[in-house]
């Protein structure tokens, strides 16, 4: 108990299996990507709220170990859409990437749940909760969706870049707030936060487009 | 094997046939998701009264005079006098326990935690 078969999986076999899921359950690729549609109507996942979840136990959302019901806070549900769309994405990397971890676990009490909560290697923890996250940026934001706007948006930049380098400011000193301009622009699109869209720009090393 | 229709499980239908989210759909109607979830899984009765019931229906837009109309009704009547089980049994919770979370910090639940999380769950 305590021990899980995690598989440590590459970011890139990630976005093979987010680029998998988005083609069978989302093929339009419509932004943003209606993520709570997907997972009511066709994973068939109930979403349940719970007041005060974040507030009692600094939790967002889980999922049950049946993978059938994906639990959120309440309040994020209702005030802090984009941050829900997010747990729920999040929620569905689980579904997708740890099915059969979730599987052979058994539980059988409140007892023995609470056991192997306590035992579970924070590491293997870590990981789980690393390939959540990745999993849901990568069906949010989607790779192919991401170059297309971040080089649209560009020229934008590159206009700020050049009144930077005229007044000798290196590239390290305004690439963040070239990120965060970049992010600004192309959030409200995925309806993510601009923190997802850094994220995906560092992982998908798209910030080297930023001269 | 097909489910067996029940109030609750209509609600849902009808919200899918809308395509409107749990979360949108609570939002338009100033409903409290919480409660309206718990409805459509069966986990509370539905209204008692007529208006309400009617309320419910014109904001899913089921006709009224119509099949859904009347298959509305007769599964809320059907449902009078039954009490839902509003508290899971220890069977049922063990399926609905996480095995990870998505906390703030990206950490485990304190064990101290996890018996009071665990009752929160039977009740949602």
């Amino acid at each position: 108990m305590g021990k899980l078969e995690i598989q440590y999986l590459p970011y890139q076999q990630i976005r093979q299996r987010a680029e998998d899921f988005l083609l069978r359950y989302h093929p339009s690729k419509e932004l943003p990507v209606p993520i709570e549609e997907i997972v009511e109507f066709k994973l068939g996942v109930d979403i349940v709220p719970i007041p005060n979840l974040q507030r009692d136990f600094e939790i967002e959302g889980f999922t049950s170990s049946d993978l059938k019901t994906i639990y959120v806070d309440q309040f994020i549900l209702s005030e802090r859409p984009t941050r829900y769309r997010f747990t729920l994405a999040h929620e569905i990397g689980h579904i997708v990437l740890h099915k059969r971890i979730f599987k052979e676990i058994r539980i059988s009490s409140v007892k023995s749940w609470k056991t192997f909560v306590d035992l579970v290697d924070p590491q293997d923890y870590s990981a789980l909760e690393f390939q959540g996250y990745a999993f849901g940026g990568l069906i949010l934001v989607p790779p192919s969706e991401l170059k297309r706007l971040m080089e649209i948006n560009l020229p934008d930049i590159k206009h700020l870049i050049k009144i930077s380098k005229s007044r000798n400011i290196d590239r390290d000193q305004y690439l963040d707030y070239a990120k965060e301009k970049i992010a600004q622009e192309l959030a409200p699109i995925f309806d993510v936060s601009t923190e997802v869209i850094v994220k995906r720009l560092e992982y998908d090393k798209l910030e080297r487009l930023i001269p | 094997m097909a489910q067996k229709m029940t109030f609750g499980r209509f609600l849902k239908k009808m919200r899918e046939k809308k395509g409107l989210s749990l979360r949108r759909f609570c939002m338009e109607n100033n409903i409290d998701p919480g409660n309206f979830s718990k409805l459509e899984r069966g986990l509370i009765s539905p209204p008692q009264s007529r208006e309400k019931l009617e309320q419910y229906a014109s904001y899913l837009e089921i006709e009224k005079g119509s099949d859904d109309w009347y298959e509305y009704f007769d599964l809320a009547a059907a449902h009078t006098g039954k009490i839902p089980a509003d508290l899971m049994e220890d069977d049922e919770l063990v399926k609905k326990l996480p095995l990870v979370f998505r906390t703030i910090r990206g950490q485990k639940v304190s064990k101290n935690k996890l018996d009071k999380l665990a009752e929160v769950i039977r009740k949602s």
